[in-house]
């Protein structure tokens, strides 16, 4: 097991800038997810971990080897890094049998015979594969072969797991199972996981950090419930769980409370942890979730509370989300009864649950 | 389970050899060189041939334009030029022409037997010209069974003249006609059914349909047919060897062979010259294609995945279609087959005596008697399948260097593999003549059926290349990632995982080479010595002193040998053999 250690990462091809100063420390045994929408690196990364894409600067280390290293002109060539890798497509050997998949990174190892049969059925154990070893990959289920092709990484006893996108390709139901499942097993294994992801979902579920990326760089490292419940900018909000997200600007500002007005003149009320300048364009963000909904007319205390018309509702089976316009935008929340066209609500945004981000 | 003790101990201890593999680079490097040998070998002698004074094996330095200069002085030079011009006009409008129309129908309407004009139409694709020749001789010339029937049954003597300029072309267009039907009927097969279905709602006949919408939709095949048929018209060579030798009536490739073995001493910058004029406008051809391909291929339009084929109904034209295209059939192919199988069984073939009264096994038995014969057949069969097993092995070394490796030159690889496409056969064979004679240690080779698999695979290398390819692109990378990172080295992952997914392609690639091998005639004629010979030499050189019969029997011999060969891997092992 092992410590990751980036640090500076930077890749380039011609002008496009893919990762920018990428650093990163992962414990052992740690559970860390890359996460971020497609294009901001966080393959790239993982590429450049398992030594399949090349960086153009910086440095890493697994467990205190290092395998890239611009300065001192070190790259290791993936086989030679002993990791594992988990891909999108699985990438399982059609013409090798379950059991001949996970015989060849060990017979590589030149571990064969009874030594690797006592290790490819330990590892099909682990995935609940083992009655499977004479099948081929084409034999098998979606859900199989993704238990088959992650028994593949870890046969050989990586010192690091490298998961690109592994549940992707499995439909909703069976996504939610293998995620449970895919959890326990890193727990029991103990194996330094690192986890590229689009899906929040996964992200939050599974990790014991999450990495947010934007544009080949990192915006947010932290618990899953840091990320939801503070996240460091408007993107990381708005990319992590539904966020309703405002234009505004700062007119007044006390001590940690903070006056918005919004584009149509609406002022909103802000508890502001940093400091922010008054007078200056701002994002403000606020969940659907966090937001009270009642009928007119019934009696509702605090700051933020507004009259509003329901603008149309979705029904999502536990709750249902309404729209409504506020400051220009249109904005939603949620609550358990359906509504009436056209029907009037008094809202109220908690000043609490606001977060207020300033403008790049 | 209690006790998880996940395997990771073999980790523990990383193997440390932290540099790169060495063996990879001399691999790679090795397969680079021997592709530069095998496109440069037959091309880069006949250049300095071409610009040298003395012949090659007499050379001390020293260039000249003075070959095409004589050349361009020579005296048959504008007929030499207007026969060719006139014989590519003919031959590709015959080809296109017919070959769009077949393809359209037999892909697209509702006449009966589909499938099986299909097969027959494209059949002459696995015969050689050569064999193609002698049956329209056989058939169509002047004491040709179908013509005697013809004059016989209507008293005009000498209905047609196939010794002439026009009957060459056409005869030449007829072997051409399948290559075209083979590139369109994909493309025909593969249009959207719905887009046709459109246009009809919309009020538009058949015949409107398939000119305003079918046609347009084919362009990228049209183009590519087109380009190709060019190619293969300026190549072609057999057609007018033996239907333009006893008229004189000379084109660029028959003058190149004529000059090559004329009498005495041959002028060799006389031939290099005219082969470099025709190695450029091949090759000039190639790349516009390759060109023109590359901006038209978006509109592509590719089929529903899966959906049922819907074919135009001609309504009343159905059986009037049906009749021309089985005539087609009937007199373009099944004829001239009919017309060797019919010769190499009798002594005689003529109106005035029955077939059945000259019925006799002769002609295979004295190929049976004759050494050289006997040779020709089993050299030809060793040089098919042991050239394309080593064409295979070649081709698929090439391919991954070229596409699954970080090898640097990989793109300059992939390029040069595919240079071959614009060297025509004869070209080949003279290329290789001259590395014989000019590069020291060849010489051993020649004479050797050796020489001749060295022409075989540099000619048909894009062929194999153009059936491995595509498939190795198919193949997602993630296999070799996945063993690369699992500590497979590049070398181990070519050889066990990608060439195992691979066998499909190149089991199709080892059919296609050893087809093409059969029937190759053009890379031979050079490297023909007494020893080395193939069916299609003895086929050539049966025929001067006109043992037809002999030629006869040879021609289905290669017609059954091949049939038998196809036969054993599209069944046996499967292989699919799409263009």
């Amino acid at each position: 097991m092992a410590d990751v250690l980036i640090e500076n990462l930077c890749r380039k091809i011609g002008p496009l800038t893919i990762l920018r100063d990428v650093s990163l420390s992962v414990g052992e045994g740690e559970f860390i997810t890359l996460l971020g929408p497609s294009g901001c690196g966080k393959s790239t990364t993982l590429n450049a971990l398992a030594g399949l894409d090349r960086p153009t600067s910086g440095r890493i280390a697994v467990g205190g080897r290092v395998l890239y290293d611009d300065k001192a002109g070190v790259f290791i060539e993936p086989q030679f890094r002993d990791l594992g890798m988990m891909f999108q497509s699985y990438a399982l050997w059609p013409h090798m049998t379950v059991h001949q998949n996970l015989a060849f990174p060990l017979e590589i190892r030149k571990i064969t015979g009874v030594a690797a049969r006592s290790k490819i059925v330990e590892a099909l154990n682990l995935v609940d594969m083992e009655k499977y070893a004479g099948r081929y990959p084409g034999e098998l289920s979606g859900g199989q072969q993704q238990r088959v092709a992650l028994a593949r990484t870890l046969v050989y006893g990586p010192r690091l797991m490298l998961l690109d996108e592994p549940l992707s390709n499995l439909d909703a139901k069976l996504r939610d199972k293998a995620r449970d499942w895919l959890r326990d097993l890193q727990r029991r294994t103990g194996v330094t996981t690192i986890y590229v992801t689009h899906d929040q979902t996964e992200a939050l579920a599974l990790s014991d950090r999450i990495v947010v990326m934007e544009s080949g760089e990192i915006v947010q490292v932290g618990a899953p419930s840091e990320i939801y419940k503070t996240p460091a900018t408007a993107f990381v909000a708005d990319f992590v769980g539904a966020n309703n997200i405002f234009e505004a600007k700062i007119t007044g500002y006390s001590r940690d409370a903070a006056t918005l007005v919004l584009a149509d003149g609406v002022i909103l009320k802000a508890c502001v942890p940093s400091a922010h300048t008054v007078g200056s364009a701002a994002k403000a963000a606020i969940r659907p979730e966090q937001i009270i909904v009642l009928n007119d007319g019934a009696s509702l205390q605090g700051d933020n509370i507004f009259e509003v018309q329901a603008l149309g509702e979705t029904y999502q089976g536990a709750r249902h989300v309404l729209y409504f316009n506020l400051g220009g935008v249109k904005f939603s929340a949620e609550r358990q009864e359906p509504i009436a066209p056209g029907q009037t609500f008094r809202v109220r945004l908690p000043s609490e649950a606001i977060r207020v981000f300033a403008h790049h | 389970m209690d006790e998880l003790s996940p395997p990771q101990s073999t980790g523990s201890s990383p193997r440390n050899f932290s540099g790169k593999a060495f063996a990879e680079p001399v691999i790679q490097n090795a397969v680079m060189a021997l592709c530069v040998i095998l496109v440069m070998a037959p091309v880069a002698p006949l250049v300095l041939q071409a610009f040298s004074p003395v012949p090659l094996y007499a050379w001390r330095g020293g260039l000249t334009l003075g070959n095409f200069q004589n050349l361009f002085t020579l005296p048959e030079i504008s007929d030499l030029a207007g026969n060719t011009l006139l014989f590519c006009a003919i031959s590709i409008t015959f080809s296109i022409v017919f070959g769009v129309a077949l393809a359209i129908i037999v892909a697209r309407t509702d006449i009966p037997a589909r499938k099986l004009l299909t097969n027959i139409l494209l059949w002459p694709i696995f015969v050689s010209p050569l064999v193609i020749g002698f049956g329209a001789i056989l058939t169509y010339g002047p004491t040709g069974y179908v013509t005697s029937l013809f004059t016989h049954a209507t008293g005009i003597a000498n209905p047609w003249n196939i010794y002439s300029l026009t009957g060459l072309s056409l005869i030449s267009g007829l072997s051409m006609a399948p290559m075209t039907i083979l590139y369109c009927l994909s493309s025909a097969q593969q249009q959207d059914p719905r887009l046709e279905q459109a246009a009809r709602v919309a009020g538009a006949s058949p015949f409107r349909t398939m000119r305003r919408i079918t046609l347009p939709m084919m362009r990228p095949a049209l183009i590519f047919s087109f380009a190709m048929n060019i190619v293969a018209a300026l190549e072609m060579f057999a057609i007018p060897l033996l239907l333009g030798g006893p008229s004189g009536i000379r084109l660029l490739t028959t003058f190149i062979y004529d000059k090559g073995f004329e009498s005495g001493r041959p002028d060799y910058g006389l031939v290099s010259a005219a082969s470099l004029i025709l190695l450029v406008l091949v090759a000039l051809l190639v790349l516009l294609q390759t060109f023109l391909l590359r901006s038209s291929h978006r509109f592509l339009s590719v089929g529903p995945k899966g959906g049922r084929m819907d074919v135009m109904g001609l309504g009343a034209w159905k059986w009037g279609v049906f009749a021309a295209t089985l005539l087609y059939a009937l007199f373009g192919i099944v004829a001239i087959v009919f017309g060797l199988f019919l010769r190499s069984f009798v002594l005689v073939l003529s109106p005035y005596i029955s077939p059945l009264s000259v019925l006799t096994l002769k002609n295979y038995h004295d190929i049976w008697l004759d050494p050289t014969y006997r040779h020709a057949i089993s050299n030809t069969v060793m040089l098919a399948i042991g050239g394309a097993f080593a064409g295979v092995v070649v081709t698929g070394a090439i391919a991954l260097v070229a596409q699954r490796s970080n090898y640097r030159l990989r793109r300059v690889l992939d390029m040069m593999v595919q240079l071959p496409r614009a060297v025509p056969g004869l070209i080949v064979s003279l290329g290789v003549f001259y590395a014989v004679i000019f590069i020291p240690g060849l010489s051993l080779l020649s004479g050797t059926l050796w020489v001749l698999g060295l022409a075989y695979i540099v000619r048909h290398l894009p062929a194999g290349y153009g059936i491995i390819a595509p498939a190795l692109l198919q193949v997602t990378k993630d296999f070799d990632r996945a063993a690369n990172v699992a500590g497979a080295r590049w070398s181990t992952t070519m050889r066990r995982i990608v060439a195992p997914i691979l066998k499909p392609a190149l089991l199709s690639c080892f059919t296609l080479l050893m087809i093409l091998f059969f029937k190759e005639y053009a890379a031979a004629i050079f490297l023909y010595r007494p020893g080395n010979e193939v069916i299609s030499m003895a086929m050539l050189n049966a025929w001067v002193p006109g043992y037809t019969g002999v030629v006869a029997s040879l021609a289905v011999i290669q017609i059954a040998l091949t049939t038998l060969l196809l036969v054993i891997f599209t069944r046996l092992f499967g292989v699919r053999l799409n263009g």
